[in-house]
């Protein structure tokens, strides 16, 4: 009976180590599969919750033209979709279609079809002219990361016009959402300010005649007033030169003249202006605030409608402007805001289907029916270059905003793609930082300044 | 040389105890210690975080003199100032918590009635999920949040944080303190607690015949029995300072301006969002290697003193 028990002991130990070994070592067959009827069955993995009703909308008009279907599968936040797929990348079980930021140099090629043969300039010529500035590779690219002793040698093997992905949809930064109410409640006029100094000034009078906060964004994230609104008013302030050449380090934040659009966001600081609390939101809380009626203005970009509509605040009392100028800019003239590439699909080189996935994004980029299901579902505005009839088929929203962005280059893209650029390197992420404490009232905007400057300064000195 | 019956016997025993902590011991070696090695390989490489064998580069100690010895100077300046929040979280947690987990050890054992319900309570911060609370806690915290309301109330304008504690720089380090604290006590309570119940009550009898006031027994009998307590919870605390992360990335996400970064916001950010995992993993095996002097130090400190 001892015996017995002790045999059954060994069987059951042996089992668990087996189970454990099955499960452990155990592989999946990669990303896309047949299935028991043999039918094409691919993956699309998303980090992208708002869009995913997007994706499966044309998938499902997708499948029913090509028999094609396509697993739509959502992972969020931002940092646990990279986790996921830099884990399924080592594994070999990336999906067929990735969904990315629309940028250069990810990191990961190597795992990633190259598309770069089916960019001709035919092609491109389907887009926004913009729309390919985050997906093929520039000259600037190749001699900075090879100059970067950061950059992974993925990124450093990249080849000028290298491109490994498709850009999806477009959108503008440099948009301040105003509630009507509000400003008419705090006496302020629901016209756009004809500039900055106009805009504190309506901010301060709302935080003075009313309850409310004058302006609130997402000011948790030290990079969002500037990105989305700092830099747009520094560039026109100063022109493309200049504003390049604090991107270059030739020129100093700390010159009176270059300074001033700084001082500029101290006032409004000083004013009163911003809501209390806008340090501590994150881009949502930030929208959630302004959809409760807790402010005047937010800063925003195209996308922020469709979010604030989501948030189910009523949007027929909410206006729209670009960032006003400071007074005294020097390239303000005509500024409008430009359709930048968002967000793109790549290919695994892993999957079954390469063509299918192509075909894939084809349809959702090139087919008008594709393009307006994809757009409409996911509420973006799409990368294309759309027709008349394509963009009659567009949710009425998106089609204001696709018609309010220019194609014409602004100063702020004119400054992005500098010729010889070395980028935006870390004196900026100081800077950033540094920004939320002029907010604190820790730092003056001069202390700001020459902050950047020895950071910038060190930084060179040191080789990065 | 045959084996005797009983040795065999004895083998047979040993062997069913030995299969059962094979999965155990496989899990550990392939998952635990793999993951070890790799990042201490990985800390001397450039890595992007896909395909190592084929993409990795060789960076000898590049990645250390990068965040430590100004090969990056403002990734210099960021490690040395996260290190110093991760030390003064540390320092500070430790200063209130073990007094305040003492006394009440000392309550909960002594009390009379009511002693589950206070334990209950005590303990619940133990029970609560990290993440969740630290949402309360940012609720709490919030320029329009209890706090800055309570304040506000009760005519305290002097307290009132315009941007919520977590949203200024000179206030926001204290409340990350202040959530590590609540959070740090039921632990250490509980080996007061256990240290406290093991006391042989002989030993103040004896002392109390001899004279001895309440004080004295307190520093003559309690404390010095208590010692192995307070070092394995000074070594927590500071193990517990050094890997923190998560709490501080829901409260502030280490800002305002950089004023809550600690070495693990910096880890992650170099890991997940810069994609510079050879950076990332020097810098955690960097403060392994500093909690690991700072704990033999501790360790030595109370063995001296004993």
């Amino acid at each position: 009976m001892k015996l017995k028990k002790r045999l059954f002991a060994s069987v059951l130990a042996g089992v668990m180590l087996m189970t454990a070994g099955l499960t452990g070592c155990g592989g999946s067959d990669g990303g896309s599969g047949g299935g028991d009827s043999g039918k094409k069955e691919m993956e699309l993995w998303t980090w992208k919750i708002a869009m995913t009703p997007g994706f499966e909308a044309a998938a499902e008009k997708f499948e029913e033209d090509t028999g094609v279907s396509i697993k739509v599968q959502a992972f969020s936040p931002d940092e646990t979709y990279k986790q996921k797929v830099t884990a399924a990348a080592n594994s070999g079980d990336l999906p067929d279609l990735i969904h990315w930021w629309a940028s250069r140099g990810i990191g990961f090629e190597n795992v990633l079809v190259n598309l770069t043969d089916k960019i001709t300039d035919d092609y491109k010529a389907k887009f926004s002219s913009t729309a390919f500035n985050g997906s093929i590779v520039t000259e600037n690219d190749v001699k900075n990361w090879a100059n970067d002793p950061e950059k992974s040698d993925v990124v450093k093997s990249l080849n000028v016009g290298d491109c490994y992905h498709i850009p999806l949809d477009v959108g503008g930064f440099f948009t301040i959402f105003a509630n009507t109410d509000i400003l008419e409640e705090a006496g302020v006029s629901t016209e756009a300010p004809k500039t900055y100094e106009e805009f504190i000034e309506n901010c301060k009078q709302v935080a003075e005649n009313t309850d409310y906060g004058g302006f609130v964004f997402g000011g948790g994230l030290p990079d969002v007033y500037y990105n989305w609104m700092g830099r747009a008013i520094e560039a026109m302030y100063l022109g493309v030169d200049k504003s390049a050449g604090l991107v270059n380090r030739t020129e100093k934040m700390s010159d009176p003249e270059n300074i001033k659009p700084l001082k500029m966001f101290e006032e409004l600081v000083k004013s009163g202006g911003i809501l209390d609390g806008t340090i501590s939101k994150t881009i949502d809380d930030g929208d959630q605030s302004f959809a409760a009626g807790e402010a005047a203005y937010l800063l925003g970009g195209t996308f922020t409608y469709g979010q604030l509509s989501a948030m189910g605040m009523d949007v027929s009392k909410v206006t729209s402007f670009i960032v006003p100028a400071m007074e005294g800019s020097v390239a303000a003239e005509g500024f409008a805001v430009n359709p930048d590439p968002l967000t793109a699909m790549a290919i695994s080189k892993d999957s079954e289907y390469q063509d299918e996935a192509y075909q894939f994004i084809q349809y959702i980029t090139e087919d008008p029916e594709g393009i307006s299901t994809f757009a409409n579902g996911a509420y973006v505005v799409p990368a294309a270059k759309l027709t008349d009839e394509t963009l009659g088929m567009l949710d009425p929203a998106l089609q204001d905003m696709y018609s309010a962005m220019s194609d014409e280059p602004n100063v702020c893209w004119q400054v992005d793609n500098w010729e010889g650029t070395i980028g935006r390197k870390a004196e900026w992420t100081e800077f950033y930082n540094d920004m939320q404490k002029i907010i604190t009232g820790e730092l003056t905007a001069e202390e700001v300044a020459a902050n950047f400057d020895k950071n910038a300064e060190a930084q060179a000195a040191s080789g990065n | 040389m045959a084996i005797s019956k009983r040795k065999m016997n004895r083998i047979k025993e040993n062997l069913t105890g030995y299969a059962f902590c094979l999965p155990g011991i496989v899990l550990f070696l392939c998952v635990g210690l793999y993951s070890v090695c790799f990042s201490i390989f990985l800390s001397f490489y450039n890595w992007s975080g896909v395909d190592f064998a084929g993409t990795a580069r060789f960076e000898g100690l590049n990645n250390f003199k990068n965040f430590l010895a100004n090969g990056n100077p403002i990734n210099t300046k960021l490690f040395w100032t996260g290190l110093l929040h991760n030390l003064e979280i540390g320092a500070l947690t430790m200063v209130f918590v073990i007094p305040i987990a003492m006394v009440l050890a000392y309550v909960v054992t002594n009390i009379k009635r009511g002693a589950g319900f206070y334990r209950t309570i005590y303990f619940l911060p133990m029970v609560a999920s990290g993440v969740g609370i630290s949402y309360v806690w940012k609720g709490l915290f919030g320029a329009k949040g209890f706090l800055n309301t309570m304040f506000d109330t009760l005519g305290l304008d002097f307290l009132v944080v315009k941007q919520g504690m977590l949203g200024d720089p000179k206030t926001a380090l204290i409340g990350v303190v202040v959530t590590c604290i609540w959070s740090g006590i039921p632990g250490t309570l509980m080996l007061y607690y256990a240290g406290l119940s093991n006391i042989d009550n002989t030993y103040y009898e004896a002392a109390e015949i001899d004279g001895a006031s309440k004080v004295q027994m307190l520093l003559k009998i309690t404390w010095p029995l208590l010692k192995p307590m307070t070092m394995i919870t000074v070594i927590q605390q500071l193990n517990g300072a050094f890997q923190m992360f998560e709490n501080i990335w829901v409260l502030t996400g280490g800002g305002p301006g950089g004023a809550t970064d600690v070495v693990g916001t910096l880890i992650y950010t170099a890991a997940f969002e810069d994609a510079a995992y050879g950076r990332a993993s020097a810098m955690g095996w960097s403060v392994f290697l500093l909690t690991a002097v700072l704990s033999v130090i501790s360790i030595r400190g109370f063995k001296s003193d004993t």
